[in-house]
């Protein structure tokens, strides 16, 4: 029967059926099954109960922040910011590419917002600058994937919630990785670089030194989510809060881009991208409940004891499940289906949360550009008019880059819990 | 009948609209009003321990408020390599057997939500700091999976269909899904 309902749940989303239905539909199936004494109405209970928590709120302000932001000004100063600091390096564009995409990560928290945004943007400077097609399509949309890193970013709030991980150690230890894959990133320009002999040293003699008027304004919003959580002024949820505030502030009084109507737009926006989040986390959360009350995380540790795997085979098998889930589904509904099944294997090894969680974070990255269903793919197939074989051909050395990254924080947990550590002190593992 | 269920598309999408989008915006003022009430004037922060719980509540209504919407622009996450390769008349039929099924299960799940609405009304509940009727938050789902079933069923007719007919205004801007 569940090999039924799974074949179900596969053929909805093969034939493209919306997620919602992708998830809600096997849900239903499985309560009939096996739970059928139990009242339908628990299902529209766990869906509303999925939603209603304080931590959660984080995502509608830093998705309303980032869209006012994006729609500003904000945002292209931190890329043109960036693309200063590299005007006089060899294969400067590339360089920037990869800063441009944590900066706007840095107030979108949104891997697709991010390719959208700026995969316009880079692209033609890439090619411009010497960088082939298929590096330059595979460039745009990985360098995106540290939006899902570095803080505020969405996939780590949804994870501190399903596991009750403190979002302030996430996002520290979100940031440590996220540089990380940033740096991997900077290499690999530098290799491409290398290896097709690309530089223009006559455009780089004509570099100069410019102030960004209004950078610094720009800045204040990293500041702000950074400054005011690891200073104790405020939780994640208020500076999400706060960074609404900021961006208005300075879009509407400081640059005068932002008028009312403009205003409106962005928050209509912003109630579809949340309830689009929102959908996928009420549903997976039904599933998940009848996932715990069928103890399938127990199941799993039982099959761990019996094959007598210890933790750095388990977090080896959760990479892999994660990387073939991440080829089909959606990461985010990935997430709510794997995490609470895995993560209480993961405490019984006496696995970091925190650690735990950016290796699920980084998986979360590579399924967004994993083919065939990697959602960057198609966002960037579609924003920059291009196939979707075409770039897959390209994102490739990313996913390469990608998985020895993955390697290094899985198996060397300091990577992510340094940083939380030093500013909060050691963690309790439960 | 297709031009007047066009019409109610229209007014129920810009009230979707208008209504998720303020809802979104007092539910942000409320909160960081909040923070900031605690950080300058610590002594009324207690004051306003509501908001948290009415902040949660609101993120509930704008969710099933724009999720009808949400469908009708399209914007709900799916997977279009495969149906994106079929002939036209078998694209037509999938669809069909897509919106059929969409409707049937958010008209089910409107029903279950309205019951969850009436049986929690006739116990009486009330939210704890605000002191707020606690079937008002199953009336939101009641609400959206109804307006998510209306688009189904419009999809179905082919009154209004983002898969064939991408839907333009302003306030859609060029972002991701």
């Amino acid at each position: 029967m569940i090999w039924l309902i799974i074949a179900v749940a596969v053929a909805l989303l093969l034939l493209g059926f919306e997620l919602i239905l992708v998830l809600g539909v096997p849900v239903y199936l499985v309560k009939l099954a096996w739970w059928n004494s139990m009242p339908d109405e628990i299902l529209v209970q766990k869906m509303v109960g999925g939603i209603d928590h304080s931590i959660l709120l984080a995502i509608p302000f830093f998705v309303f922040a980032g869209e006012l932001m994006s729609d500003g000004r904000i945002a292209r100063l931190l890329s043109r910011a960036a693309e200063r600091c590299f005007r006089a390096a060899r294969g400067g564009p590339g360089h920037a590419a990869v800063v441009s995409a944590m900066a706007f990560g840095s107030v979108s928290g949104s891997a697709p917002a991010t390719v959208a945004a700026l995969g316009r943007l880079m692209y033609p400077r890439l090619r411009e600058a010497g960088f082939s097609e298929n590096f330059t399509l595979g460039l745009i949309i990985s360098v995106a994937e540290t939006a899902l890193l570095i803080p505020p970013s969405i996939s780590l709030i949804i994870y501190g919630w399903l596991t009750e991980t403190s979002i302030s150690r996430l996002f520290a230890a979100g940031l440590v990785v996220g540089l990380v894959l940033g740096l991997a990133f900077h290499l690999l320009v530098v290799y491409e670089v290398w290896r097709r002999g690309l530089g223009d040293a006559a455009a780089r003699r004509q570099a100069a030194v410019e102030t960004a008027r209004g950078t610094l304004w720009a800045l204040g919003m990293p500041a702000i989510i950074l400054g005011g959580i690891y200073s104790g002024v405020f939780t994640a949820t208020e500076a999400a809060a706060v960074s609404v505030l900021y961006a208005l502030f300075v879009e509407a009084v400081v640059f005068r881009t932002l008028t009312l109507r403009g205003f409106l737009h962005i928050a209509q926006r912003s109630a579809v991208l949340t309830t689009v989040i929102f959908m996928i986390v009420a549903t997976g959360t039904a599933l998940s409940y009848f996932i715990t009350i069928a103890q399938v995380p127990q199941a799993v540790l039982a099959f761990m004891r019996a094959i007598d795997a210890g933790p750095l085979l388990f977090l080896l098998i959760v990479n892999i499940v994660f990387l073939i889930a991440g080829m089909f589904i959606d990461p985010g509904a990935a997430m709510l289906v794997l995490v609470p099944t895995l993560f209480p294997v993961a405490s019984s090894f006496g696995i970091d949360p925190v650690h735990f969680g950016l290796v699920i974070g980084l998986n979360v990255c590579i399924a967004m550009i994993t083919p065939p269903f990697g959602l960057d793919i198609f966002v960037a197939a579609s924003t920059l008019n291009k196939k979707v074989v075409d770039i897959t051909r390209g994102v490739w050395p990313f996913i390469v880059v990608n998985l020895i990254v993955l390697a290094i924080v899985t198996y060397v947990p300091g990577v992510a819990t340094l940083l939380p550590n030093l500013l909060m002190g050691e963690s309790k593992i439960p | 009948m297709r031009a007047a269920l066009g019409r109610v598309a229209d007014v129920l999408g810009i009230a979707e609209r208008y209504g998720a989008a303020s809802v979104l915006i007092v539910m942000t003022f409320l909160y960081a009003f909040n923070v900031l009430v605690r950080a300058l004037v610590p002594a009324y922060a207690s004051a306003f321990a509501w908001v948290d719980e009415a902040a949660r509540y609101m993120l509930i209504w704008v969710v099933f408020l724009a999720t009808g919407l949400t469908l009708e622009v399209g914007r709900h996450v799916s997977v279009d390599l495969i149906r994106g390769r079929l002939r036209p008349a078998h694209e037509r039929l999938l669809f069909a057997l897509i919106d059929v099924v969409g409707f049937a299960a958010c008209a089910g799940a409107a029903l279950l939500a309205a019951q969850m609405a009436r049986f929690v009304m006739v116990t009486g509940q009330i939210s704890p700091t605000l002191g707020m009727p606690i079937y008002l938050i199953y009336v939101a789902p009641a609400f959206g999976f109804a307006s998510m079933a209306f688009r189904f069923l419009l999809r179905l007719l082919s009154v209004r269909d983002a898969r064939r007919d991408p839907p333009k205004g302003a306030w859609l801007g060029s972002g991701a899904p």
